[in-house]
C-alpha cells in the first residue's frame, strides 16, 4: 500500500481559519498572558477548537528546554526547574515547539497526574515516577475535551495545578513536585450539561464556538479545509505573511504588557461593571483588568481604554454570573446588555 | 427503480413504491458502491485514513458483505479489535504478565504502530468503551501513527444509542444493511474494482460548494467535518466517471453516503398555508431544483414538530422543498423519524456500560490484573509476594535483577472503589386533556422546583409524557437542565390517559439506565383514572387492569416510584396505583408545591 501521511506535516494556519474571532482572541491573550487563567470554549463538536489550539502551538515560538528531562524544565535562571534540574550545574539544552496534550474523555487520574512506574517497581525493584499528562504539557497546551464530563475531582485537581503552576504527588510511596504550566482550554457542550459554578468560575475566559449560520461562511471553511489538504506547503505558504505579521504582534505584546499602565478611571469603571452585574468575589475584577491589559497589548496601544475594556467584558465575565440553573439566558448576552445600559447611563450624565 | 414526480404526486404515499424487496436492493447497492469508493480511497496517496461505519447484526448477509469487502481488499492485512479494547494497547506498554512469567522485560508495541499498514476493524464499536473511541479518535487527528483504513461495524438495534459520535464525526462512510434480507445479498457477486487514475484531479464550481453547504446544515449537520467530506467523496467519484468537473450528480451521490444515513432531522420546511394543495414540482431542470430551494435555508420559519410527521415521511410536504432526488433518495435507504433521533445521539438507551467512577469508599483490593484504570495496590501486592520468595529462588533466570522481589502475576492486588451510582429521576408526566384542565400547571410547578435542587444533587432527569394513545420519551437523561426546564414549558395536555403506556415506558427506561449503572427513580404525576388501554382501546376497565398491572411490574423490579396525586378530589385511583407500584403517595390538592418537593426530597433520600 502506498506510503500514507509522513510525519509532522504541517498544521492549518492558525490565520487561516474562517471565523471563530472570539475563539482566536481569547486564545492569543491567554498567549500574551498566561495568567489569565485558561478558556472554557463552549460549543459543538467539529467547530474548530482544537484546530485553533493546535494552529497556535504551531507558531509560536520555539522554547529552551533542558534536554533529558521530562518536564520540559526551563533552563534560563529564573526558570522554574524540578529537582534535578535545579541541582543540575550543566545542563544540556534543546529546543522544541510548545507541547500541546490533548486529553481523551475518561483519561483515569494516574495517566493525568503521572503514578508509580510499575515496570521498575516490579521488576527492579526501584520506586520511580512515571510523569503523566501534566508532565508533557508542561510550557504548552492543555486540551480537555468536554470537560463537564470529567469527574469533578480531577476537573478541581486541573485548575489547582493551572492555578499554582506545580503538580505534586503524594502517593504510593512516592513525593514529587514538578513544574507544570499550560494554558488550560477546555471544551464543553452545553446540551450534556454544565460544569458546576465554583468549577466554572476558576476558568479566565469563556467563549461560544457556534458554527457559521451563513452558508458562505461554511463554504468558505470547506474551500480552505480543501486547498489545505491538496497542498499542505502551498497553503501555509500562501498564508505565511499574515501568520509572521501575528507572530511579530504576540511577541511584541509579551513584552508590553508589563508595562502597560491602567488607571483608576478604568479601574472604577471595570468595579462598576462587575458590581451591576452582581459578579461574585473578586475573581471577575482581577481577571478583566489582566485581560484588558493583553487586550491593549495586542492592540499596540500605550494605556488601558474603556474599549479595551468594554471589548473582553462578555468573554471574561460571561460565566461568573450568578445564575438560576433553569435560566436559558447565554452569559455573553446578559452581560452586553448590562454594559448597554451601563453606556446609556454615563452618556446621560 | 425510478421513481417520477408524477408517482409521487398522485400516490400521496411515496413509501409503498419502496417496498421490502426494493429497499433491500437499494442498500446493498450502495453498499457495493460505496465499498469501492473506500477501496479506492485507501489507494491515494496523501489522503485522510478512510473510516467506514457499517450498521448490520451479525448473520449471513454481514458475512457475505465482508468476504465481497475482503476479496476487494486483497492481501492488506487486517488488525481486529473487540469492544473490550483498553486505551493503553494503542500505545506501547510493559505486558506486565508475560514480564514477570519469563523475569524480562516485555514490551507490548502499541496498536497504532503496529497496524500502520493494515486495516483497524472494530468489530461491535458501538459497545465500545468511549475512552477508547476518542482517544482512537485524537490519534487519527494527530496524524502520526495511522491505519490505511478504519472499518467499524455497529450492532446495536434502532433506539439504541449506536458508536460514539466523536467516531461518527469522523467517518466520511456511512452504510446501512439492516434492511438488506439473505436473498439479496447472495443473489450476484460483487463485479471487480475498476482501475482508477488518481492523477485527475476534479474541479467544482462555488455554487456546487453551496449545494453541498446547504445540505449538510439543512439536515442538522453542524459539524464542519461532513461537509468536507462530502466533497472529498464528490472527487472519487468524479474520478470514478473520469470526470474533470463535479457534477449535482456526483455531489447527490456522495450525500447519499456521507450525510443522509447520518441526518439529525428533516430540513426546516417554509411555512405551509391551510388550505392550499401541496405545490406540484415545477418544471425546472434537477440544477435549478437544488439551487432554488436551497438559497436561504436560514429565512425557512417554521419547524417541523415530531407530530406532523409520522414515521414515514410524507412526500407532499417533503417535495415542495428537497428536489425529488434526495426525497427519493431518503426513502431508498428506509430514513425514518427513529433513525433522525438516534442520530442526535439522545434515545435513552444506552448500549454500553457507563464508566463507573474511580473514585468512593474503598473496598478491601483483590486480585486482578493490571490495565488502565485499575490501580496498582503495592503493599498487598508485596504482602502476597514476600512468603513466596525462598521457593521462587529456584526460578530465577540469570544475574539480572538479583535484588528485585519476585512478584508473580498471582500476587497482584488491585484497588477496588465503591461505585456511587449517580441518580436519574424519571419523570412520567400525564398530559391527558383531564390533567390539562386541573393541575399541569401546578405539576410544572412541583417538577421545576425538584429540578432546581437535582442540579445541586447532579442527578439525570428525564422527563416522559403520556396522552392520546401513547407515551413519548420528551427528554432522554441528561444533566442539562436548561433542556429540562425547556421540555416543561411547552409540554402541552390533551387526549384520553393512557397510563399503563406511560408506566411501560418509564419502567423500560428505568431499567436500561439501571443497567448502565444509573440509580432510576420514577416520579409519576397523575390523577389516576386511566381511560386509554395498552392496545389502544378507550375502555376504562381494561385500562385500569393494565395500569395495575404495569405498577406491579414496577414493584417487581424494586425501582423506587413516588406517585404524585393530582387529582382533584383525592382520587382512590391513584392511592391505588401507588399501592400497587409499592411507592410513596402523595396528593397535590390542598398542598404546595414545596410540600411536594419536600415529600419527595425524604423519599428519594430513604
Amino acid at each position: 500500500m502506498t506510503d500514507k501521511i509522513s510525519k509532522r506535516r504541517p498544521t492549518f494556519p492558525f490565520a487561516a481559519i474562517v471565523g471563530q474571532e472570539h475563539l482566536k482572541l481569547a486564545l492569543t491573550l491567554c498567549v500574551i498572558d498566561p495568567s489569565i487563567g485558561g478558556i472554557l470554549a463552549v460549543g459543538d463538536r467539529g467547530t474548530g477548537k482544537t484546530t485553533a489550539v493546535r494552529g497556535l502551538t504551531a507558531i509560536l515560538p520555539e522554547i529552551e528546554i533542558a534536554q533529558d528531562c521530562p518536564y520540559q524544565c526551563d533552563p534560563s535562571p529564573n526558570g522554574a526547574k524540578c529537582p534535578e534540574c535545579a541541582a543540575n550545574q550543566n545542563l544540556k539544552t534543546n529546543y522544541i515547539q510548545q507541547p500541546m496534550v490533548d486529553l481523551p474523555l475518561g483519561t483515569s487520574e494516574d495517566r493525568l497526574i503521572g503514578a508509580l512506574n510499575i515496570e521498575r517497581a516490579l521488576i527492579d525493584g526501584i520506586k520511580v515516577f512515571q510523569p503523566g499528562l501534566l508532565a508533557s504539557a508542561n510550557r504548552g497546551f492543555l486540551y480537555i475535551d468536554e470537560v463537564n464530563l470529567l469527574e469533578d475531582h480531577l476537573v478541581d485537581l486541573l485548575l489547582d495545578v493551572a492555578a499554582s503552576g506545580w503538580n505534586s504527588i503524594e502517593r504510593d510511596g512516592l513525593s514529587v513536585r514538578h513544574p507544570s504550566r499550560f494554558v488550560l482550554v477546555g471544551s464543553c457542550n452545553p446540551e450534556e450539561g454544565e460544569l458546576r459554578p465554583q468549577l466554572q468560575d476558576r476558568f479566565g475566559l469563556s467563549v461560544d464556538v457556534i458554527t457559521p449560520q451563513i452558508i458562505a461562511d461554511r463554504v468558505e471553511v470547506i474551500k480552505r479545509y480543501d486547498a489545505f489538504e491538496k497542498d499542505r506547503a502551498a497553503f501555509t505558504a500562501k498564508w505565511a505573511s499574515e501568520t509572521q505579521l501575528m507572530q511579530k504582534r504576540i511577541e511584541r505584546a509579551q513584552k508590553q504588557c508589563a508595562e502597560l499602565s491602567i488607571k483608576d478611571r478604568e479601574l472604577t469603571l471595570i468595579a462598576e461593571i462587575c458590581q451591576r452585574l452582581g459578579t461574585d468575589g473578586l475573581r471577575g475584577e482581577l481577571t478583566l483588568i489582566k485581560t484588558a491589559r493583553a487586550n491593549a497589548a495586542w492592540r499596540g496601544d500605550h494605556a488601558v481604554s474603556e474599549d479595551h475594556i468594554l471589548d473582553v467584558a462578555p468573554m471574561v465575565l460571561g460565566h461568573r454570573l450568578r445564575r438560576d440553573p433553569l435560566d436559558d439566558a447565554r452569559g455573553g448576552a446578559r452581560v452586553e446588555r448590562v454594559l448597554a445600559q451601563l453606556a446609556q447611563a454615563r452618556g446621560a450624565a | 427503480m425510478g421513481v417520477t414526480a408524477n408517482t409521487l404526486q398522485d400516490d400521496g404515499v411515496g413509501a409503498s413504491t419502496w417496498d421490502a424487496a426494493a429497499l433491500a436492493a437499494h442498500q446493498w447497492g450502495l453498499a457495493e458502491r460505496a465499498t469501492k469508493l473506500f477501496i479506492m480511497a485507501m489507494g491515494q496517496k496523501d489522503a485522510p485514513c478512510p473510516i467506514i461505519i457499517v450498521r448490520a447484526k451479525a448473520g449471513s448477509v454481514r458475512d457475505m458483505f465482508w468476504s465481497q469487502l475482503t476479496a476487494l481488499l486483497t492481501d492488506t492485512p487486517i488488525t481486529r479489535l473487540g469492544p473490550s479494547t483498553q486505551t493503553s494497547s494503542l500505545y506501547g506498554t510493559l505486558d506486565i504478565t508475560d514480564s514477570l512469567s519469563s523475569g524480562q522485560v516485555i514490551k507490548r508495541e502499541g496498536l497504532l504502530s503496529r497496524a500502520q499498514n493494515s486495516v483497524l476493524l472494530l468489530t461491535v464499536a458501538d459497545i465500545a468503551e468511549p475512552e477508547f473511541i476518542r482517544s482512537l479518535c485524537i490519534e487519527i487527528d494527530k496524524e502520526e501513527q495511522l491505519p490505511q483504513a478504519i472499518i467499524a461495524f455497529d450492532e446495536s438495534d434502532d433506539d439504541v444509542i449506536g458508536i460514539d459520535q466523536s467516531l461518527l464525526d469522523r467517518a466520511q462512510f456511512h452504510l446501512d444493511l439492516t434492511l438488506v434480507d439473505h436473498r439479496t445479498a447472495m443473489a450476484a457477486a460483487w463485479s471487480p474494482l475498476s482501475e482508477i487514475k488518481h492523477d485527475i484531479c476534479p474541479e467544482i464550481t462555488d455554487k456546487h460548494l453551496e449545494n453541498i453547504a446547504t445540505h449538510c446544515a439543512a439536515f442538522g449537520l453542524h459539524s464542519a467535518r461532513p461537509a468536507t467530506h462530502v466533497l472529498w467523496l464528490a472527487k472519487l467519484i468524479s474520478t470514478l466517471s473520469e470526470s474533470r468537473i463535479i457534477t449535482l450528480e456526483h455531489i447527490s451521490q456522495a450525500i447519499e453516503i456521507s450525510v443522509l444515513p447520518r441526518a439529525k432531522h428533516m430540513p426546516d420546511l417554509p411555512p405551509q398555508p391551510e388550505d392550499e394543495a401541496p405545490n406540484p414540482l415545477p418544471a425546472q431542470s434537477p440544477e435549478d431544483a437544488h439551487n432554488d430551494n436551497f438559497e436561504n435555508p436560514e429565512d425557512a420559519q417554521s419547524t417541523l414538530n415530531a407530530d406532523d410527521i409520522p414515521d414515514e415521511i410524507t412526500p407532499e410536504i417533503a417535495q415542495s422543498f428537497l428536489s425529488k432526488d434526495m426525497l427519493n433518495a431518503l426513502l431508498a435507504q428506509g430514513i425514518t423519524q427513529q433513525k433522525f433521533a438516534r442520530n442526535t445521539g439522545e434515545t435513552g438507551r444506552t448500549g454500553h456500560k457507563i464508566n463507573p467512577a474511580e473514585r468512593g469508599a474503598p473496598k478491601p483490593s483483590r486480585k486482578g490484573s493490571l490495565h488502565s484504570g485499575a490501580a496498582l495496590d503495592l503493599p498487598a501486592t508485596l504482602r502476597n509476594a514476600a512468603p513466596w520468595q525462598k521457593f521462587r529462588q529456584a526460578f530465577r533466570k540469570g544475574e539480572a535483577h538479583q535484588n528485585a522481589i519476585m512478584i508473580w502475576p498471582e500476587d497482584i492486588h488491585v484497588k477496588r472503589y465503591k461505585h456511587a451510582p449517580s441518580s436519574v429521576l424519571i419523570f412520567i408526566v400525564d398530559a391527558s386533556g383531564s390533567t390539562a384542565l386541573n393541575r399541569l400547571s401546578e405539576a410544572k410547578g412541583a417538577m421545576e422546583l425538584l429540578l432546581g435542587e437535582s442540579y445541586s444533587r447532579r442527578d439525570y432527569v428525564a422527563l416522559l409524557a403520556f396522552r392520546k394513545e401513547g407515551c413519548d420519551i420528551l427528554l432522554p437523561p441528561t444533566r442539562s437542565l436548561v433542556r429540562a426546564k425547556r421540555e416543561l414549558t411547552s409540554l402541552s395536555g390533551g387526549g384520553g390517559t393512557p397510563l399503563a403506556a406511560g408506566l411501560q415506558k418509564g419502567l423500560s427506561l428505568a431499567i436500561d439506565q439501571k443497567k448502565a449503572g444509573r440509580e432510576p427513580t420514577l416520579i409519576l404525576l397523575t390523577d389516576g383514572s386511566a381511560n386509554m388501554s395498552l392496545s389502544g382501546q378507550a375502555s376504562r376497565p381494561d385500562a385500569m387492569a393494565d395500569a395495575e398491572q404495569m405498577a406491579g411490574l414496577v414493584a417487581q423490579s424494586q425501582i423506587k416510584s413516588i406517585i404524585i396525586d393530582i387529582g382533584k378530589r383525592r382520587q382512590s385511583k391513584g392511592k391505588l396505583i401507588a399501592e400497587k407500584m409499592q411507592g410513596h403517595y402523595v396528593a397535590l390538592p390542598f398542598t404546595s408545591a414545596e410540600t411536594v418537593s419536600r415529600a419527595v426530597k425524604s423519599a428519594i433520600n430513604t
